[in-house]
């Protein structure tokens, strides 16, 4: 091969000159610098393996990876009776290793037996011989696994898995939550506690009790079915600690299987929603009323006419019974007129002030993450005053009405609800006086015995509440929706000495065959509560009581047609 | 073409790489062999046969007068710019799924080449420029649009790895080759200053790419993973290692890639402690002898071949070893002789072919004398 001539072949050649002979040395020089760069660079990666050598020796953190198939250990969650509410299932995950399997035609013929849901020609697909590994099946049973070791399959192996597991499946899923694959909590307490759960042994116990919350479950289910509402849910809490024994919200969804629950069924109306509640607020208008000492029971208020105010109407359902109405009937009857003017008398401030004392205006302090804070939608003034007295204009969660409602009954104290069982004795803040806790609970018994929560009476036991009929509101906060209800019924019981609150919603539940074709709460949500109550009350070993005992009628007793009419009504 | 007594050559022959080459082969089989789980197919046996004709190549080019190259280093060089273009313009046509497969055979090719033929390109640049222009800034404008086209053609395949080691290869050139200070520092700061601009432009996977390099361990099982299971592999080795196919990780497909890129990880389990330093002694040797024959050739385009190949040797050991340890991100580099793969074998052993040839020409220009 012909080579063209070049140009001088080496700086040697000729003598070089002054220039070349420095710059000579200065490309030594560079390269002097870059060999010490290159040096530095391979001192640098030689330190790293020592490091990295040594970090194992000294067995640290390096072995929680030992392997991709992680052993997270997360605690059990309890519920107040030791029944396990999740725990985590060892399963194990089948693998091929197709260079040491003998004789792949056997393998595709035997395993379909076990692995019903693979067939011959898909394993044998899988089974590429240039593979070093394959997955079979993930996460199978104990008995599928004997039932593969028994085929006796060379190269065909299994690896142990964690899995999250909710044996009680959807009950109970919008207060445990469920965790993603890689055992982080996504919801309820398994958010709430997912640091305190991981890699813990301490079992977290809550005040849940699985039988009850089972049972208020299936009758929601079995109420939102019969009444072909949207949705229902409600609450069962002791009256007297705060602790939660069941909150159940419908639609819901499975926690076992995280990937195929839909956004929609994790909102928890329990604690997420607020709604405007309607009539269950006058109950609270006259415990306002009668602990500043506007009224007492004796006392009542001219229903005759509606009220006009700022262009705006208060009138009584279907008329109302246009008469003066004694503080007891204005419950009973569930006059907006009444409740509206015991409100004004008691004032706004009253009306504030109280509100605020029952946690109206936070969120509810309890051990969830999902929670929601109350709505005001308009400036407290008259009007609002007014609205509000029967539930109109102060959108609240089921669990703040609760609470509030727990302090109405239980004496006068407000507790902090929770789910956690503590066995610590609540911190209890009086915000209403024992009498007036008194004279509402026997206004509530009234009303089971007599007005709009007939339905939920229960023979052998004594129980009161108040139903609420409210319209809904529309999306996006902005006025109601005629034709849509939200119906609630708020009770206690044993109302004499309440242990129990309960309350039951139901989202837009239709007319049907059964209600007559009645939307109203009397006829959907106070029977769901019944239905509740006489399937639960035997679980909390309360025994029924005898319906004439004497002391208990003295205690409920009330005067409907107190003597302030006797000459003023005529 | 052999001019020069042949035996003369034979005798000057640098003996001691070739054995070392050898060595290296032999460590690659029986790696590829515990990697396949103690199966010759299908690594093991396919890269001994590339090993076999890669070498046959090494010794041709190796006896080959440097001048050869000289003469032909431009038209190297736009050949392998023009099969760069061709395939970016490939790809453009070659839509979907198939698209990625025909360009993973094809497109490694011209970019591998490409670092070769770009050390040849500038060092015969550089061999005709005047010894008195090197101080000047525009001497270097021709290298670095040299450098620039490869690596924007490299970088739109995208093959970050490939396009770091052109520059970084490159830059080791023009620093030799008496860059003033100045210009070279003005280039760094502009570089500090131009890396937060470019991090506003980077999308979010490219983003956690990075913070997954910075902190592997916040997301083990997806991005962070390769990195995690090869420091588990690095480390379990522990100080003697855990014998030969010995290892937990790699058997068990624990580590991904583990022919390829991530082989140092596998030969550290199997080998420990030991074995890696051995084996970083074993490319120091290599390293140590490319940058003596860039110290002794008086020949300049020998000088700046000889300081590109080792330079790129350098980096291959030095970027690889760094990702496998998570010192540096995980951009794609093969540990030259050892892992899986044919084009950068067949590169790296033209490359050592064209060393040894610059070591050889020093005997043979002397002889023309």
């Amino acid at each position: 091969m012909k080579l063209r001539q070049v140009r001088d072949l080496s700086h040697t050649e000729k003598r070089p000159k002054r220039a070349e002979l420095s710059a000579l040395g200065e490309a030594r020089f560079k390269l002097t610098i870059l060999g010490i760069v290159f040096l530095i660079a391979y001192s640098l990666i030689a330190f790293r393996l020592i490091e990295l050598g040594f970090y194992c020796v000294m067995g640290t953190k390096i072995d929680s990876y030992s392997s991709p198939f992680f052993q997270i250990k997360r605690a059990n969650i309890i519920d107040v009776r030791g029944t396990t509410i999740a725990t985590n299932l060892i399963t194990a995950s089948v693998f091929a290793k197709p260079k040491e399997l003998l004789d792949i035609d056997e393998v595709a013929k035997k395993l379909p037996s076990v692995l019903t849901n693979l067939n011959s020609k898909e394993i044998r697909k899988k089974l590429d011989k240039r593979k070093d590994f394959v997955w079979l099946a993930r996460n199978i049973t104990p008995l599928q696994q004997m039932k593969i070791l028994k085929l006796g399959l060379p190269g065909i192996d299994f690896f142990q898995e964690e899995k999250r597991m909710y044996p009680h499946g959807s009950i109970g899923a919008h207060i445990i939550g469920f965790t993603d694959v890689d055992n982080k909590g996504l919801a309820g307490i398994e958010r709430f506690f997912n640091e305190q759960l991981l890699n813990s042994d301490t079992v977290v116990q809550l005040t849940i009790d699985m039988r009850i919350q089972t049972a208020v479950e299936n009758e929601i289910f079995q109420a939102v079915k019969k009444f072909k509402a949207n949705g229902g849910n409600s609450i069962v809490m002791d009256a007297n600690t705060g602790e939660i024994l069941a909150m159940a919200t419908f639609p819901t969804y499975n926690p076992n299987l995280p990937s195929k629950i839909k956004k929609e069924t994790l909102f928890d109306s329990n604690t997420l929603g607020v709604y405007d509640l309607g009539s269950i607020f006058k109950i609270f208008t006259a415990a306002i009323a009668l602990d500043t000492k506007k009224i007492t029971l004796e006392d009542g208020y001219d229903a005759t006419n509606p009220i006009r105010i700022a262009g705006f109407t208060i009138s009584d359902y279907l008329g109302g019974e246009k008469r003066w109405l004694s503080i007891p009937e204005i419950i009973l009857y569930s006059s907006n007129i009444g409740s509206a003017k015991m409100a004004m008398d008691a004032g706004t401030q009253a009306q504030k002030s109280f509100f605020k004392r029952l946690g109206f205006f936070e969120k509810v302090p309890i051990e969830l993450l999902e929670l929601s804070t109350p709505i005001l939608s308009q400036s407290w003034g008259d009007v609002a005053t007014m609205t509000i007295s029967y539930g109109y204009g102060l959108a609240v969660s089921p669990l703040h009405i609760v609470r509030g409602f727990a302090a109405l009954v239980n004496g006068g104290y407000l507790v902090k609800p929770t789910l956690i069982k503590a066995n610590i004795s609540p911190i209890k803040t009086q915000v209403i006086s024992e009498t007036t806790s008194k004279d509402i609970r026997r206004l509530l018994h009234l009303v089971v015995q007599k007005g709009t929560s007939k339905k939920a009476r229960i023979p052998g036991y004594f129980v009161g509440g108040k139903t609420g009929t409210a319209e809904k509101r529309n999306v996006g906060g902005k006025g109601f929706l005629k034709k849509a209800n939200i119906t609630s019924f708020l009770g206690a019981f044993p109302i004499h000495k309440p242990k129990y609150i309960i309350y039951v919603q139901l989202d837009d539940p239709k007319g049907v065959k059964e209600t007559h074709g009645f939307r109203a709460a009397g006829w959907n949500a106070a029977p769901t509560a019944s239905a509740i109550i006489k399937r639960i009350i035997p679980l909390l070993n309360i025994l029924p009581e005898d319906e004439n005992d004497p002391s208990i009628h003295k205690f409920l007793n009330i005067n409907l047609s107190p003597k302030v009419f006797s000459s003023s009504a005529g | 073409m052999l001019r020069l007594p042949t035996l003369k050559l034979l005798k000057l022959f640098p003996w001691s790489i070739l054995i070392l080459l050898i060595g290296f082969m032999g460590l690659s089989f029986s790696l590829l062999y515990s990697a396949g789980n103690l199966s010759f197919y299908p690594w093991a046996v396919p890269q001994l046969i590339r090993f076999c004709i890669g070498f046959i190549f090494m010794m041709i080019i190796a006896f080959t007068d440097i001048r050869f190259w000289l003469d032909k280093a431009y038209i190297f060089y736009i050949v392998c710019l023009i099969s760069l273009l061709v395939v970016e313009l490939f790809g453009f046509i070659g839509m979907g799924a198939q698209r990625w497969i025909k360009l993973g055979v094809f497109n490694i090719q011209p970019s591998e080449l490409m670092k070769i033929s770009l050390v040849l390109a500038i060092a015969r640049y550089f061999h005709y420029t005047e010894s008195s222009e090197f101080s000047y800034l525009k001497t270097y404008l021709i290298p670095f649009a040299l450098v620039l086209m490869p690596v924007i053609l490299v970088l739109k395949q995208p093959d970050l790895g490939t396009s770091i080691m052109l520059c970084m290869v490159s830059l080791s050139m023009i620093f030799v080759a008496g860059i003033a200070w100045r210009w070279l520092l003005a280039g760094f700061t502009g570089l500090l200053v131009f890396l937060p601009v470019a991090w506003a432009f980077l999308k979010t996977y490219q983003k956690n790419r990075v913070l997954t390099f910075l902190n592997p361990e916040k997301d083990p099982l997806g991005t962070g993973y390769h990195i995690i299971q090869s420091k588990i592999a690095l480390g379990s080795g522990g100080f003697w290692g855990k014998g030969f196919n010995h290892g937990t990780q790699s058997s068990l497909n624990f580590l991904p890639e583990k022919q390829t890129d991530f082989i140092f990880s596998m030969f550290g389990e199997e080998f420990g402690f030991i074995g890696t330093l051995l084996l970083l002694c074993a490319y120091g040797f290599l390293i140590l002898y490319g940058f003596r024959v860039t110290l002794y050739s008086r020949f300049t385009f020998c000088k700046f071949v000889a300081l590109g190949i080792t330079s790129s040797l350098f980096l291959y050991v030095f970027v690889n070893i760094s990702m496998v340890m998570g010192i540096l991100p995980v951009v794609g580099v093969p540990l030259p002789f050892i892992s899986y793969g044919g084009t950068a074998l067949t590169t790296l052993l033209i490359g050592m072919g064209i060393l040894i040839a610059t070591d050889l020409q020093r005997h043979r220009s002397s002889s023309y004398s």
